[in-house]
């Protein structure tokens, strides 16, 4: 018991997987438009939820606009505000 | 007129009742249109996006007809138009915001270290 604690703290397991960039930086003629729900999509959870930046990798300018970009979609009914339902 | 009142340009998006007649939805266009005008704004372009599915529902509807009207004036305009959205039956639902340019127009990020970086992974 002592040996498996011992061998778990020296080798911790790390993740080194480099940081995604930004998609919306990598084309800057891939428009953030909240009136297109299918680009908002691939950033919101099955549920509705908005994924956070760092599992998308959107740098901090990006996931704010995203963020404007899917609460008005919300309001206009292209994307639900919490969903039990596929899209 | 009131110096302080800016022009700026403004996007509408407004979903009307989906069974309603084409006669109806021009009926509503001109109205718009004339609101507008009546507060010194001037129509750019009027856009049927198309009926499209609600993701819920809005006003027992599951269905809307969305149009997309962009419009130079002041704020007056935005208030009136509003206004006449709010009371009017057939909209279900609107929204307004400051019109953004578009893509191509305006390639942000294009310079920037950020860019160029995405650039050489995505590549």
């Amino acid at each position: 018991m002592n040996m498996t604690a011992s061998t778990t703290t020296s080798q911790p397991a790390r993740r080194t997987s480099r940081k995604k960039p930004c998609r919306f930086c990598a084309d800057p003629y891939f428009f953030l438009d909240y009136k297109e729900s299918k680009i908002l999509i691939p950033f919101i959870t099955e549920r509705g939820k908005i994924i956070p930046r760092r599992v998308t990798g959107n740098c901090a300018y990006h996931q704010r606009r995203l963020q404007e970009s899917v609460k008005r979609a919300r309001i206009l009914a292209l994307l639900p505000f919490a969903s039990t339902t596929q899209l | 007129m009131d110096q302080k009142l800016k022009v700026n340009e403004y996007e509408t998006i407004f979903i009307l009742r989906p069974d309603l007649t084409e006669e109806g939805t021009k009926k509503i266009h001109d109205r718009i249109a004339e609101i507008i005008g009546r507060s010194q704004g001037q129509v750019v372009g009027v856009k049927d996006l198309g009926k499209k599915q609600l993701a819920y529902p809005i006003a027992k509807q599951t269905r809307g007809h969305y149009f997309q009207v962009n419009f130079q004036g002041t704020g007056k305009a935005v208030e009136d138009l509003e206004r006449h959205l709010r009371l009017s039956e057939e909209a279900i639902r609107f929204l307004t915001v400051h019109a953004e340019k578009g893509p191509g127009e305006k390639p942000h990020t294009e310079k920037s270290e950020r860019y160029e970086r995405a650039q050489e992974v995505y590549s």
